[in-house]
């Protein structure tokens, strides 16, 4: 038993070299936390995200791989409001890490940290309703400085010896984040009162932000696709009331949404909402990434 | 009564202001200290709580065919196969609990404790669970891509899968992939195993039944999996266990997916092939039963609402006795080859309807063309899906 002991203890430093042991071990489930837990912690951290920036966060395979992650994470964070409903509660059971379970420090649902908005009876005759509220928080950039004070705070409570250099981290980003708030209000004023249609309801926090207001959405109920009769319909409503763009996420089929745009006189815009999709390494880049999108695109 | 519905109502209209957010509000940042923090909207407290109902419209083609039982349909006409009410929670810091019962047949799946927190990356199931041997005989009918389950898990487990009480640990190895190695103990039958039962006297060791499973995955890329296991099961056979006789299952699967998810790709649209084979013995009085067989499933995810699936099955006998009357062995496996397609169309992602055609030969028997129509619903808290 000793040997075997003796084995694993080896075994274990030869995975996991000293520096990196050292470093708080951190897995998100979206990019963009795990970009932000990066301008905190810079090397203090190792972080990892299980969601790509490409892919639909709703549907996840609840890949073993991912059991391995958490099973040696110090902190996990997540969207929670059920977001991560269909696949996290298995790969949590499996990590065997009692750190990250529910009610410990090593666990942040980071929806906590927000106000929600989209609050419904989660009654599933209108289609996928999270309770709690809308889950897609995080593309409001004034969510992304509470998100950052709620990790930098709770990775002070895991890491207490360097408490500071969280805080200086998160102060940092903080006060880069909302210089870019400032510029990007300004760049989104003459966009104002804009109308939109969004294929998923994944906007209304970024929409809240930017001013800008939903006419509707492709789907006729959030996680049911749109059918040519819920399209044709929603053209008649929004018909010469001024639709400028139709938004979607990359991982939703643009083929109707095309159809919506052309016949709308709206422009489709296929954005990304998650750090790491195209070619952005930040959670700024990516709320500029958006923002000059809509900006640009309601000047031509 | 009326008042205290007028009550109960004045309460919930002072609560809405709680919970219903005004948009304008969330611009400002002063007074929204006493929404934050609020992880707990329900009563969390609570099991999550699903009800699933498998309602079945069935044909079969030839009336005298090889008994499948279970989930599975037993005549032409309209079944409930499945009627599961499933709950789950948090016990607290060290355990969880989780249940299923059908009510379709009125028989505990499962009712297990699951330990969170133990060191060494130990984990500790105990209670009623269903044995974790290849990739189906855990799995609940929700969660399958065809209506029936293969024959050779039937065969090797039992019409309702192997599901004993026992205790299980398992052990996540300190890998950088993910290995898993499962092994348990449990008293009870399914298939070419069955242990005497209590009333027969204290068992020991050798009365028991030890499953036991090796798994791999590998994350080749973000688009990419494989998961490869080894499975055996040993235990008393389920003809004269109390002469000794034992009988043994080894298997192993291998489960390749394809799901790309990069900028444009829905992640909707996947391929996942499964290949499960078995070798098994089982002695009984004066002969060796040996027998081999397995199943290959195909699944294409079309679009987000739209799933096909091929399977192929076979099973065969390879020594001892030809299957007679008088010895029985019909029930523990018949030379059997079975082809199905299924094609599922999902409304939303809590309902599905499937049609699946299967053709179905087994010595003995006629040939069967077996046609299925499968309603499925899922109420309740939303189920989240193993690998």
């Amino acid at each position: 038993m000793k040997m075997l002991a003796m084995l694993l203890s080896l075994s274990g430093l030869f995975l996991f070299p000293a520096d990196l042991a050292a470093k708080v071990k951190i897995v998100s489930t979206i990019p963009d936390f795990a970009a932000i837990a990066r301008e905190i912690g810079g090397d203090r951290v190792d972080v990892v995200a299980m969601v790509r920036p490409t892919q639909d966060p709703h549907f996840l395979d609840a890949k073993p791989a991912f059991v391995v992650a958490l099973n040696r994470a110090d902190l996990l964070l997540l969207v929670g409001m059920e977001l991560e409903g269909g696949w996290l509660p298995p790969l949590l059971v499996g990590a065997r890490n009692a750190d990250i379970q529910k009610g410990e420090d090593g666990y942040l649902d980071c929806s906590t940290l927000i106000p929600p908005m989209g609050i419904q009876s989660p009654d599933r005759s209108k289609g996928d309703i999270h309770p709690g509220g809308n889950p897609h928080y995080w593309t409001d950039p004034r969510n992304g400085i509470r998100i950052a004070r709620g990790i930098a705070k709770r990775l002070a409570a895991i890491d207490p010896d360097h408490a500071e250099d969280y805080q200086r981290g998160c102060d940092a980003f903080v006060e880069r984040l909302q210089a870019r708030i400032v510029d990007w209000t300004k760049r989104l004023e003459p966009v104002k009162g804009t109308r939109v249609v969004v294929y998923h309801k994944s906007w209304i926090y970024f929409l809240d932000f930017a001013g800008l207001v939903e006419a509707g959405a492709l789907e006729p109920k959030p996680g049911i696709p749109p059918s040519p009769s819920h399209v044709a319909g929603l053209l008649k409503v929004v018909q010469d009331s001024g639709v400028k763009f139709v938004l979607q996420e990359s991982f939703y089929p643009t083929e109707l949404s095309r159809q919506f745009a052309d016949k709308s006189g709206a422009r489709l815009l296929v954005l990304p909402t998650m750090v790491g999709a195209s070619g952005m390494n930040s959670y700024i880049d990516m709320v500029d990434f958006i923002v000059n999108h809509i900006a640009t695109d309601s000047e031509n | 009564m009326r008042s205290v519905i007028l009550t109960l109502s004045a309460m919930a209209l002072s609560a809405v202001p709680l919970t219903a957010v005004p948009q304008g509000l969330h611009a400002q940042e002063g007074d929204l200290g006493s929404l934050l923090g609020k992880e707990v909207f329900g009563n969390e407290t609570n099991p999550s709580i699903s009800l699933i109902l498998d309602f079945v419209g069935t044909y079969f083609s030839e009336a005298d065919r090889v008994h499948m039982g279970g989930h599975a349909p037993t005549s032409t006409g309209l079944a409930l196969t499945g009627g599961e009410l499933a709950a789950s929670a948090n016990v607290d810091p060290y355990f969880r609990f989780d249940m299923a019962l059908c009510f379709a047949h009125m028989h505990l799946e499962e009712m297990v404790l699951t330990t969170l927190s133990l060191p060494w990356n130990f984990q500790v199931r105990a209670g009623q669970f269903l044995s974790r041997l290849g990739r189906n005989n855990a799995t609940h009918p929700h969660s399958w891509h065809f209506v029936l389950h293969p024959l050779p898990n039937q065969y090797l487990f039992g019409a309702e899968g192997l599901g004993a009480p026992g205790v299980e640990v398992s052990w996540l190895a300190p890998l950088p992939w993910y290995a898993e190695l499962t092994a348990a103990v449990q008293h009870g039958e399914g298939g070419a195993f069955r242990t005497l039962p209590l009333s027969s006297g204290d068992p020991s060791l050798q009365d028991m039944l030890y499953p036991l499973r090796l798994t791999s995955f590998f994350d080749l890329s973000d688009d990419w999996a494989l998961q490869v296991a080894g499975n055996a099961l040993l235990g008393p056979s389920a003809i004269g266990p109390d002469v000794g006789n034992r009988s043994y299952a080894y298997g192993g699967d291998f489960f390749l997916k394809w799901r790309p998810i990069g900028w444009g790709e829905t992640g909707y649209t996947f391929v996942s092939l499964l290949v499960e084979g078995w070798l098994r013995q089982m002695e009984v009085p004066a002969d060796v039963w040996t027998d081999a067989g397995g199943y290959c499933d195909l699944v294409v995810g079309l679009a987000k609402r739209w799933e096909t699936a091929l399977r192929g099955e076979l099973w065969r006998r390879i020594d001892g006795a030809d299957p007679d009357e008088e010895n029985g062995r019909d029930k523990f496996g018949l030379d059997t080859e079975r082809g199905s397609i299924a094609l599922s169309f999902l409304p939303s992602h809590f309902s599905r309807l499937r049609l699946q055609y299967t053709l179905e030969r087994v010595e003995g028997f006629e040939l069967n063309h077996i046609g299925l129509v499968q309603v499925e619903v899922s109420a309740g808290a939303h189920g989240a899906h193993a690998y």
